[in-house]
């Protein structure tokens, strides 16, 4: 389903009557992409899946009070995002770790997931991105990995369009210099 | 789309098999339990407001009831002490009537009824 089919479900989903139908479509249009941006902020395809059914409750809870002041889909695409980054906020503070810690310890749930088989390569990766610190991953997913235009990301987290190129481009040389020592060790 | 960092990328990250296909149905299903459980708990704080509306009723009724009664009871205990003031009054003035009334003659009666004879214009 296009964005702009997307954006058509809205007037059912603010009608009580047809409210059930229309997020059932809702869920179904979104759910591969909401779920593959959640999974790269928190990595384990457990706590994935709880952030995305936390994310559609939230969204099924306030659809009625929803404005359109922002498109249905990056509304949605924004609770996701909430959802996700306070779930590694709760996480952190349970383990009561400094934020390299943190990295160390999600880089070692990560490899440890019984949904996480990539090769070698793309495991590299997603080490390398894991180092990155949490907004910027965030950042460099939804523009790697979906595609995403900067200004739609810029409506998602509230960053202009210049700064995020700018952490873009920098997370790049990140990720390239540590595959690089990667492969310099090894 | 941007220059790929590794090329021929294949994704590390999987998910259950039939994940997707069942992921809906397993929202819905939790989306109205959750429902279920939200309109019991209200239902629950209904009564529990309920109740406790009664309780404060009760309450102020008793309050009411208890400085009502509380007056009433005090006012009825003035006027007794005040009838029994009053008799004791009257008793006495009784006895000093019948004491004094065995001394007095009619004359001075008279004399004394002449002193408290008031003129108009001691009135007005």
């Amino acid at each position: 389903m296009t964005t702009d089919k997307i954006e058509e479900l809205l007037p059912r989903l603010i009608n009580a009557e047809t409210r059930d139908t229309a997020f059932t479509e809702l869920v179904k249009a979104t759910q591969k992409t909401l779920y593959w941006h959640i999974r790269r902020i928190v990595t384990i395809h457990e706590d994935a899946d709880d952030v995305l059914q936390n994310t559609y409750i939230k969204a099924w809870k306030s659809i009625e009070k929803f404005k359109g002041e922002s498109q249905l889909y990056t509304w949605l695409y924004r609770i996701a995002t909430n959802e996700a980054l306070t779930h590694l906020a709760s996480e952190r503070m349970r383990s009561a770790m400094v934020p390299l810690e943190f990295e160390e310890l999600m880089i070692s749930r990560m490899e440890a997931d019984v949904y996480y088989e990539g090769d070698e390569m793309a495991k590299k990766l997603k080490r390398a991105i894991l180092s990155l610190p949490e907004k910027q991953r965030m950042v460099f997913n939804m523009r790697y990995y979906d595609e995403m235009p900067y200004a739609e990301i810029s409506k998602i987290t509230g960053t202009s369009e210049g700064a995020l190129k700018a952490s873009y481009h920098i997370a790049v040389e990140k990720i390239q210099k540590f595959v690089k020592e990667e492969d310099d060790v090894l | 789309m941007e220059k790929r960092i590794i090329e021929n990328e294949k994704e590390a990250f999987q998910v259950p098999e039939g994940y997707f296909e069942n992921f809906e149905e397993r929202l819905l299903a939790r989306i109205k339990k959750d429902e279920t459980v939200q309109k019991q708990v209200n239902k629950t704080k209904t009564r529990q407001l309920w109740i406790n509306r009664g309780a404060i009723a009760v309450a102020i009724v008793g309050i009411i009831l208890l400085f009502t009664t509380s007056i009433i009871r005090t006012q009825n205990e003035i006027g007794e002490k005040t009838q029994q003031i009053i008799a004791a009054q009257s008793d006495e003035n009784d006895a000093y009537y019948d004491e004094i009334s065995d001394e007095l003659s009619s004359q001075d009666i008279e004399e004394a009824l002449a002193q408290i004879e008031f003129d108009e214009e001691d009135i007005y």
